[in-house]
């Protein structure tokens, strides 16, 4: 674990601001992270806290103006990403790394139909003509399990079912067969029990293919059932970094706790009110000047209201991995996690 | 598909109908007639011409004969069309809309006949303008939107919609006849005499599209299905004709219904300005004459115009949006 | 309702602030009514406010028109061309106004006049637009013309917005069958060529002036009856159409379910949405109107000498166009007043509409 060697993808000081009216509001700041070959990594967080725009970043999506990249590296097979040119971005976008979006209903185009759309990608980056590319789409919609894949590639997509959708958005992002799939709450606004159909697709197609995922979502329970590692956001930073059992376990950040917390559990303490971590997210154009997170943290001190902790490695004895966390009291929130376990059972 | 189009039919039915018997009662409604600004004419040669014309008869009964097909005149047999008393059957229902009362050699279908195609024409050039010109601005206004260039557009295009289409003409005219001598001044006669009327007729449209194209491209670019065809890897060319520029161009062709009659209208006082021979010109002539025949000809034929237009611009809204069904329609 | 939220709730959590803070924070977003947040939005849409000032300045030059020691809009002096526009700094005025040239005033205009001959006696401007190829002055025709122009556009939109509100709202209202019927008239009207019968009934009211006139109607009341009568089909689509909206919308049914009563709903909340939309059509439809009393005087229609409207000299300006000699000044002077007025009250509809767009409603 850790081994650079399987690193896909290296993001390395991540920067994003925006240029609004009311000021500059600095979206993602400094941030760091890596994806390793196969794996699926959650980026978590708040709705505001950063974690989409992050995700657009990489493939430079970021609408400009207002948006602008102010520094970083987004580093795939060896080459920076954000240096590259458009044309040469263009490559890579929907070809080696694709990307997922929330709203399946908006995120396809309405008045084309599901072969125009998706044959648009065997088109430009293979090369294809829209005869020889009909196949391969059929085949990728039969693996995303829809039933008649000819018919559902002379639809529209205000006649497929919201699920439907989805998985046509999946088949789009993997008919290249990417390294790298940028799934942005791909089943937030679906229905429950399709939910865990889609996830449960995504989980055996990244089997069966190999790519790794990168898993935005603010739903705790996605990422339990999902990924491997973990990147916590507030506010434009990474508040923590861990394997999901660990994180689960024993959060060290204050803000992870408060999110893992806020989880309505099926077994338990079912008497208790449901926990909600205190206060908004902040004001991203008027960031505190020390941790973003200590007017909502019940951990803080003095010290957290002037100086911003870094991301740093912290010990912790049970680690499955390397776990990276930006806050000073992180010994202090694991102790709490320590304590409390022997009553919760450290069901895992 | 063959359901719309039938109702539509009936509905068309219905519209022309109102349109020739309010017309027709209208014009019959008023004191005198065609003959009585004649003053050369004495009293029986006027009896005779009125005769003539079955305008001695009752409205009901001059309304049937005209409607047609069942000739009414028992004495002579004659119908409008030239009325040599040969045809049995003849009115409106057989297309035929009677001798013009002015033009006295000449039946209406004649003078239609002749000056429609002109009006096409000029109607042609100046939506081929006001779609060219609208167009092409809306979509750069669009794409550059915030730039000098876009705000550039934006003013000449709101100033494009408030200033009537004859001081366009007027000032076309300075310009391009009398201080740069590239266009003959008016008449009629080969392309180069539409291209200037042609202009003003479109250009007040081509403002409008232009803002219809620019709201509706930007409105389709904020979309989410753009972004996802970013990502797919298209060029930014790419995106723009094949995933914005169709949704982008809907609001403009729900506009080209009323934009035909736009024309259409329009065209009165352009013919009038470049003294171009065309169906408005005979229209406006033939209303100030009470050229009856002549003007119902040129009314009803407008309105078919405008509800075949219409329909047409119906149809193609439903292929290129498949979210609408016609029969909801 | 007031009574629970007033109580602060461990389950409102506040976010550390205090709930009179909340509370006060809260009603300055409340304290702004829909009127009050258009009007300042459009006092900040710099375009818009300035063209509301320009209207006012000319709506102001119009009405007072008799008032101006302005040459008589008809006084001809026959001479064998258009005279040039003289500069006011060469020679700002002259004698020889005559008051009698005028047609048949109003007594409000006449009084006016009379005030204007007490305080100038004969003086006028001099001819600073030059005059039409029958002498008459061009300045003072166009101030002229502006109040017909003026008139009718005002008149026909109140006239299109009275039919057109009562018949949308009736249909929006009663719903069903009689809403579909009287949709399916509005579209039937949609699709006739109104010019066309429109030019009819314009050679008809001509052609009866005298027995109309002797029934004590004016012709120009019958033609903006006549305008009205074409502009009132959008209006009522508009209208209908945001009535069912309404009527359906989730705040209606909140509002119902809070117990509000009918005469509340309907004063309260449809008449208020409802009126926002009316008010940006309305500003809408004055240039449209504007524009086709222009195009119908320039048809020779319209307004008949010696009165005379915008529509009319514009009409006139067509014979300035030749290539011998350039009567510049018969047509760019109508060209630029119609051309700033239309202008004007287009970005002015414009920044009305976008005042009143509830979707960047609180927003700068």
């Amino acid at each position: 674990m850790g081994d650079s060697e399987n690193r896909v993808l290296e993001v390395k000081d991540l920067s994003v601001r925006f240029d609004t009216h009311q000021g500059t509001v600095r979206a993602v700041d400094g941030v760091s992270f890596y994806i390793e070959e196969g794996e699926t990594l959650g980026l978590v967080g708040e709705s505001g806290s950063g974690k989409s725009v992050t995700n657009l970043a990489l493939l430079g999506l970021i609408p400009n103006p207002p948006g602008v990249i102010d520094s970083g590296q987004v580093l795939f097979d060896g080459k920076d990403l954000l240096k590259l040119s458009i044309h040469e971005m263009r490559k890579i976008r929907g070809n080696r790394i694709s990307m997922i979006f929330q709203d399946p209903m908006t995120s396809l185009n309405p008045l084309l139909t599901i072969e125009q759309q998706l044959a648009e990608v065997l088109e430009i980056h293979r090369g294809m003509s829209r005869r020889e590319a009909r196949p391969l789409c059929a085949k990728g919609l039969g693996e995303v399990g829809i039933p008649s894949p000819e018919k559902c590639l002379d639809s529209y997509p205000h006649e497929l079912s919201g699920g439907m959708r989805q998985r046509v958005m999946i088949a789009m992002a993997l008919l290249c067969d990417p390294k790298i799939l940028l799934a942005d709450e791909p089943t937030t606004a679906l229905d429950v029990t399709i939910q865990a159909q889609i996830l449960e697709l995504m989980a055996k197609l990244q089997k069966d293919h190999g790519t790794a995922i990168m898993l935005v979502t603010h739903d705790m329970g996605v990422v339990a059932g999902q990924a491997d590692r973990v990147n916590v956001m507030y506010a434009g930073r990474l508040a923590e970094t861990a394997s999901t059992k660990d994180l689960f376990d024993r959060p060290m950040h204050p803000y992870s706790k408060g999110l893992l917390e806020s989880v309505p559990r099926l077994f338990g303490d079912a008497s208790g009110e449901l926990f909600s971590v205190p206060g908004q997210p902040p004001d991203l154009a008027s960031l505190p000047a020390g941790c973003a997170f200590a007017p909502r943290c019940s951990y803080a001190v003095d010290a957290c209201t002037n100086t911003r902790p870094e991301l740093t490695v912290q010990i912790d004895a049970n680690a499955t991995s390397e776990r990276l966390v930006a806050c000073t009291e992180a010994a202090r929130v694991l102790a709490a996690d320590l304590a409390a376990e022997p009553a919760d059972g450290g069901a895992s | 598909m063959t359901g719309f189009l039938l109702r539509r039919f009936c509905w068309f039915l219905v519209t022309t109908w109102i349109v020739i018997t309010v017309s027709f009662f209208l014009m019959r409604a008023v004191p005198g007639g065609p003959f009585d600004t004649d003053r050369t004419v004495n009293a029986a040669i006027e009896r005779n011409m009125k005769a003539r014309y079955h305008l001695d008869w009752p409205s009901w009964k001059q309304y049937v004969h005209y409607l047609g097909p069942f000739n009414l005149d028992e004495e002579t047999g004659a119908r409008f069309a030239g009325g040599d008393g040969s045809a049995t059957f003849g009115g409106l229902l057989t297309g035929d809309f009677g001798p013009s009362f002015k033009y006295r050699d000449f039946s209406v279908n004649d003078i239609i006949g002749q000056s429609l195609p002109i009006s096409v024409a000029l109607g042609t050039v100046a939506m081929f303008w006001a779609l060219l010109l609208g167009l092409s601005a809306g979509i750069l206004s669009a794409v550059w939107r915030g730039s000098t260039s876009d705000l550039g557009i934006r003013l000449v295009s709101t100033i494009g919609i408030a200033v009537p289409n004859f001081i366009v003409a007027l000032f076309l005219i300075t310009l391009f006849v009398f201080k740069i001598e590239l266009f003959p001044v008016a008449g009629w006669g080969s392309l180069r005499h539409l291209f200037l009327p042609g202009l003003a007729l479109g250009g007040p449209f081509a403002a409008y599209i232009a803002r219809l194209t620019r709201t509706g491209m930007l409105e389709v670019l904020s979309q989410e299905y753009i972004r996802t065809a970013h990502a797919k890897g298209l060029s930014p060319a790419k995106v723009l004709m094949r995933h914005a520029l169709k949704g982008g161009l809907l609001p403009v062709v729900s506009f080209l219904g009323p934009a035909t009659a736009g024309i259409l209208t329009g065209s009165l006082v352009i013919e009038k300005i470049f003294a171009i021979p065309g169906t408005g010109t005979h229209f406006v002539n033939s209303a100030l004459n009470r050229d009856y025949t002549l003007a119902m000809g040129v009314t009803i034929l407008y309105t078919v115009l405008v509800y075949g237009l219409n329909t047409i611009v119906d149809l193609a809204y439903t292929f290129l949006d498949p979210r609408i069904k016609l029969e909801e329609a | 309702m007031s009574d629970e939220t007033n109580k602060p709730d461990k389950r409102w959590d506040l976010g550390g602030r205090d709930l009179e803070v909340l509370l006060e924070e809260a009603k300055q977003y409340k304290g702004e009514s829909l009127w009050s947040d258009a009007w300042r939005r459009l006092k900040r849409n710099r375009s818009a406010f300035w063209s509301l000032i320009i209207l006012g300045v000319i709506l102001g030059v119009s009405m007072l028109a008799p008032l101006w020691p302005l040459a008589s809009p008809m006084a001809l002096d026959l001479q064998l061309e258009p005279q040039p526009p003289v500069a006011p700094w060469v020679e700002f005025g002259r004698t020889g106004w005559d008051s009698t040239g005028y047609w048949e005033l109003g007594a409000i205009d006449s009084a006016l006049l009379k005030v204007r001959e007490n305080l100038f006696g004969d003086w006028q401007f001099e001819r600073w637009m030059g005059t039409d190829s029958k002498g008459r002055d061009v300045m003072s025709r166009i101030v002229w013309g502006s109040r017909i122009s003026i008139q009718v556009s005002i008149v026909a939109t109140l006239c299109s917005l009275l039919i057109g509100v009562t018949y949308g709202a009736l249909a929006g209202l009663l719903g069903g069958r009689v809403d579909n019927a009287m949709m399916r008239i509005v579209d039937i009207l949609y699709s006739i060529p109104f010019i066309f019968l429109v030019i009819f009934v314009l050679t008809l009211i001509t052609e009866m002036k005298t027995e109309l006139e002797d029934a004590g109607i004016e012709t120009l009341d019958v033609f903006y009856l006549l305008l009205g009568l074409i502009y009132w089909l959008t209006m009522a689509r508009v209208v209908r159409g945001q009535v069912l909206a309404l009527k359906n919308s989730e705040f209606i049914e909140a509002a119902r379910v809070m117990g509000a009563s009918t005469w509340r709903i309907l004063f309260g909340h449809i008449v208020p949405n409802v009126l926002s939309i009316v008010i940006v059509y309305l500003t809408l439809t004055i240039p449209a109107v504007m524009l086709f009393e222009a195009f119908i005087s320039f048809l020779g229609l319209g307004v008949q000498a010696p009165k005379v409207s915008w529509g009319l000299l514009a009409s006139d300006s067509v014979e300035a166009i030749n290539p011998v000699h350039s009567y510049w000044w018969l047509v760019s002077w109508i060209a630029g007043a119609m051309g700033v007025t239309l202008l004007a009250l287009n970005i002015l509809g414009d920044g009305v509409r976008d005042a009143l767009d509830p979707k960047l409603r609180g927003k700068d």
